[in-house]
């Protein structure tokens, strides 16, 4: 029966190697163009350097493309009419100089109520239109007002503005200026006549008000402060965050992309330095050639004499990193951000894919590790990031990352050096 | 045909010169492998042109020995690329069974050969191999003719050796059937 088989095997090996097969069928221009987009797109060792090139150049105009779209303001002046003596309303031939400071109003001891008969009217809540009424060319006088700009905006800022008027009126006429009212704090009517030459009575119906202009002021420096720090105060915040990835092993070409996902845990000591953790799971396949594989620390059912060519693996990562973030750049809308930092791995899964030569025969192995290994401080992290503010407590941030190995990873002990994006969402957890 | 270690250096160069040349001098050695796994000549063919762009796009993983052997090494590389390729494109149909025969104007017999009784038998158990059952058409090819182990067969496939073991004993079975069915079949034409 052997014989019989061994003999039925010998007949069908010739049968392989020498049936009549038509094969006219080639054509090389149909494979052209598939060539050209598969070895066009694969990766090879000496388009490694181009990759990186690519990466480096994507780097700088996103950079570049930010700093264009956000405009960079640190201050919060207003200046309503930067240039002194210049008229915003020219009634009845009166020039008004207005300069609005935010922060000027708490230090200004300059309300001077007009002693002749200048005649402001105000209306609406549009504070940057101020009216004159009845004024003359002849007499110049100087109001200065505290005047309370409501903003509307969401998080319910209040910024008082202070407001100087010089005005050039006639004696007699009267300057009223009316205010609006919040419910927190009023600021009342202003009404000076004539016959008020000493007019810094103030007729109100809020007792705060019948305090001296001092005492106002410093009260709502007080408020202003402690609204300041509350504002700057430390917060915690968290935040989901995941992306694709690349990894490669010694510049040797990127392999497909592989993913990250995970939790941010932040806390925010300044108003533009926070240290931020967290967890991610991540998917990282690289090649590489075998000279990088340390066989010392390989698998010991591997054959002794076998030599890896190559090999293309991947792992299964938890990456916990430990980073500075500081916003260089802040707006109300958005935030620019770098972050630097050091990543610890635990890696839960390793799989090769080998070509090897073992006695003279080149042959494809697979292997799976299942052992979990801690890596301390495996890697230094590198990010430049944008951050969208989409709520009081919400954002959005994009942010490519560098990772830059600092020891091997892996049964063999290689250096895995990632590149990546990160899109994610952070809230705080302050009240 | 230029000097194969040339031809392979330009392959690794992703020359597309020295593409076409590997690739229509080995076109007819590779596509009688996959046609041994795959039932279809047209499907075959698509396999075939598959195999050669994954041998391009990985072609700088080739590792050059001495001139003598380069060109042996390259045929059993691009041997290797092929198999793999079939069994991945068996896998995708989930390795349902096909019928239907195989249609005369695939096989290169004019009938004026000297060995023609040759080719005909040879091609008559091919056919045979091709009726396998896809599971057991792999085994037989992989073991039998393709020179693999039972280990390896059993990592490639995913399935165990005892299984690997089974499908060749299985397959060897069903071919002496069908060789035996095949020969009373031309005694009685006869």
């Amino acid at each position: 029966m052997q014989y019989i088989e061994n003999d039925m095997d010998d007949l069908f090996r010739k049968a392989a190697e020498n049936y009549p097969l038509k094969a006219n069928a080639k054509n090389w221009d149909d494979l052209t163009p598939v060539l050209v987009n598969a070895t066009g797109a694969s990766v090879s060792p000496n388009t490694g350097k181009r990759k990186w090139s690519l990466l480096a150049l994507f780097f700088f105009l996103l950079t570049s493309a930010i700093l264009m779209v956000i405009p960079v303001s640190n201050t919060n002046k207003i200046n309503i009419n930067p240039v002194k003596n210049e008229s915003i309303f020219d009634q009845n031939n009166a020039s008004v100089e207005i300069v609005t400071d935010k922060d000027a109003s708490l230090n200004s001891n300059k309300n001077v109520f007009p002693s002749t008969g200048s005649q402001i009217n105000h209306s609406g809540n549009n504070w940057d239109h101020l009216q004159t009424d009845n004024v003359t060319e002849n007499e110049n006088s100087r109001i200065s007002v505290l005047l309370k700009s409501k903003k509307k905006n969401k998080r319910k800022m209040n910024a008082y503005t202070s407001t100087k008027i010089s005005v050039p009126a006639a004696a007699d006429h009267d300057v009223t200026v009316l205010n609006e009212m919040d419910n927190k704090s009023k600021i009342p009517e202003i009404e000076l006549t004539e016959n008020n030459r000493q007019s810094e009575e103030v007729q109100s119906n809020d007792t705060e008000l019948l305090l001296p202009e001092k005492e106002v002021v410093s009260e709502k420096q007080n408020t202003d402060s402690q609204e300041k720090k509350k504002n700057q105060g430390h917060k915690m915040y968290w935040g989901i965050a995941g992306g694709p990835q690349w990894n490669q092993v010694k510049s040797q070409g990127l392999n497909k992309a592989g993913i990250s996902l995970g939790l941010i845990a932040g806390f925010q000591f300044t108003k533009k330095l926070s240290v931020e953790t967290g967890v991610y799971y991540s998917k990282k396949y690289y090649y590489s050639d075998g000279k990088y594989f340390h066989m010392k620390s390989s698998d010991p059912s591997m054959p002794a004499n076998m030599e890896i060519i190559n090999l293309e693996g991947s792992s299964n990562i938890f990456e916990i990193p430990v980073r500075i973030k500081y916003d260089f750049v802040q707006n109300k809308k958005a935030n620019l951000f770098i972050t630097s930092g050091i990543t610890s791995y635990i890696m839960s899964k390793e799989s090769n894919n080998y070509f090897a030569l073992a006695n003279g025969t080149q042959m494809n192995m697979k292997a799976a590790y299942y052992n979990k290994t801690g890596y301390f401080l495996a890697d230094a992290n590198f990010s430049l990031g944008y951050e969208f503010i989409t709520g009081p407590k919400t954002s959005i941030r994009i942010e490519p990352y560098l990772q830059i190995p600092l020891k091997g990873i892996g049964i063999g002990s290689m250096r895995v050096m990632t590149t990546g994006l990160h899109i994610g969402m952070t809230r705080s957890l302050s009240r | 045909m230029e000097k194969i270690t040339a031809i392979i250096s330009g392959c690794i160069s992703k020359e597309h010169k020295f593409q076409k040349i590997v690739y229509e001098h080995y076109y007819g050695f590779a596509l009688k492998i996959v046609f041994r796994y795959i039932y279809r000549y047209e499907k075959a063919v698509d396999v075939v042109n598959d195999g050669f762009v994954k041998l391009f796009r990985h072609f700088d993983r080739f590792i050059k020995g001495a001139d003598e052997d380069n060109e042996k090494i390259l045929m059993g590389y691009i041997k290797r690329i092929m198999i793999n390729t079939a069994i991945d494109e068996l896998r995708k149909g989930k390795m349902l069974p096909e019928i239907g025969g195989i249609p005369d104007y695939v096989w290169e017999i004019t009938g004026k050969e000297q060995d023609a009784d040759q080719r005909l038998l040879y091609k008559d158990l091919i056919i045979l191999i091709k009726e396998l059952p896809a599971h057991y058409r792999i085994i037989f090819n992989m073991y039998i003719i393709d020179g693999y182990n039972h280990f390896e067969i059993a990592d490639l496939l995913k399935i165990s050796v005892g299984t690997s073991k089974s499908g060749l004993s299985r397959a060897r079975a069903i071919l002496q059937k069908n060789i035996k069915k095949t020969e009373q079949e031309s005694i009685c034409s006869i």
